[in-house]
């Protein structure tokens, strides 16, 4: 429960002030009143907060909308709208903004701490669906430890297996991928070591689909792999 | 089916390794996109071209694509979090393309 940090974005300051009492009895943490969108903007940088409760007609030229928008670009926190407007047009602008409700005034204080949670509850599950499968990467650390050697020596024509050590290579399910250092003299001669081997052993089955570009540093190969039917 | 036929030693090494990764890596496929891009992203992303390899997760989509931007921040805010492992975003033609390094476990 509660010490969420929230930040109240209203330019009635009476009707903020009365807001941030309410939070608090509630037992949230208000991180501070903006009374237009550039204010909030600046307190959220100052001092991010869990949840943005944002008015959406501001004294401002950036409306709560506008605003909203903006936040959302920059970071992942969730917004509830509190407004006493409800017609079609804003809503629709309101809604690709994606916010966590919209609430119109006059509110009652339960409707409103409900809102806040059901928001701080869904942003939480959504930071949470990144699962971190322990038991999967382990398998495939210990897969590529021991297959690791045997792809590059089936990859490489024998030639160029004395300078693939400058070789970075990975087996997708869809693709081949080849990389190397682009400022080393061995490069291109890895590159075209690696696409002769591939014309002659891998054309006629791979469908010939070789797309090579420039990442950073580094020099690339794609190869597409054909779809093999079990 | 890809038969195996009177070709040089590489061709049988690399088929037999590669249908070897493949099946390896389509077992795991499901579990690797959710916990590395999350079902989230791929629902907003729309176009996308997403594939799994044994060290890299690589996810394009085109340039044009307008949510791109912020999704991919998100995807590399969220997996920096977890794993703190490496990202590498970059342009290839007209797309705009994430690379994702496995994260390593110890044996």
């Amino acid at each position: 429960m509660p010490n969420e940090k929230i930040l109240i974005v209203e330019d009635e300051k009476i009707t903020a002030m009365g807001l941030k009492n309410k939070l608090e009895k509630l037992g949230y943490k208000v991180t501070g009143l903006a009374s237009s969108g550039t204010e909030a903007l600046a307190k959220i940088a100052e001092n991010p907060p869990d949840l943005v409760l944002m008015d959406i007609v501001l004294k401002d030229d950036m409306d709560g909308i506008e605003a909203a928008k903006k936040i959302r670009e920059e970071l992942d926190v969730p917004i509830i709208y509190l407004t006493a407007y409800a017609d079609d047009e804003m809503i629709k602008r309101a809604a690709l903004t994606e916010p966590y409700g919209y609430i119109l005034k006059p509110f009652k204080i339960r409707e409103l701490k409900a809102n806040i949670e059901l928001a701080l509850y869904k942003q939480r599950s959504e930071k949470e669906e990144i699962i971190d499968f322990e038991d999967i990467y382990r398998d495939v650390t210990r897969f590529l430890k021991e297959k690791e050697e045997s792809i590059k020596r089936a990859l490489i024509a024998d030639d160029a297996v004395s300078y693939s050590s400058n070789i970075t290579l990975d087996v997708g399910i869809n693709k081949i991928y080849i990389s190397t250092p682009i400022g080393e003299r061995s490069s291109y001669d890895t590159i075209h070591s690696v696409l002769r081997n591939i014309a002659l052993n891998f054309f006629d089955k791979y469908g010939g689909k070789i797309v090579v570009y420039p990442k950073g540093d580094d020099v690339c190969l794609e190869l597409t792999k054909p779809e093999i039917k079990e | 089916m890809r038969e195996k036929g009177s070709g040089n030693k590489n061709e049988f090494d690399f088929e037999d390794i590669d249908k070897e990764v493949t099946k390896f890596l389509k077992d795991k496929e499901k579990n690797i996109k959710e916990s590395i891009i999350g079902k989230r992203a791929m629902e907003e992303l729309g176009d996308f071209t997403l594939d799994v390899g044994i060290k890299k997760t690589y996810l394009c989509t085109e340039r044009e694509n307008k949510k791109a931007y912020s999704i991919f921040t998100k995807v590399i805010e969220l997996f920096i979090q977890v794993y703190g492992g490496t990202v590498t975003i970059y342009p290839k033609g007209d797309k705009i393309c994430l690379e994702l390094i496995t994260p390593k476990r110890e044996l």
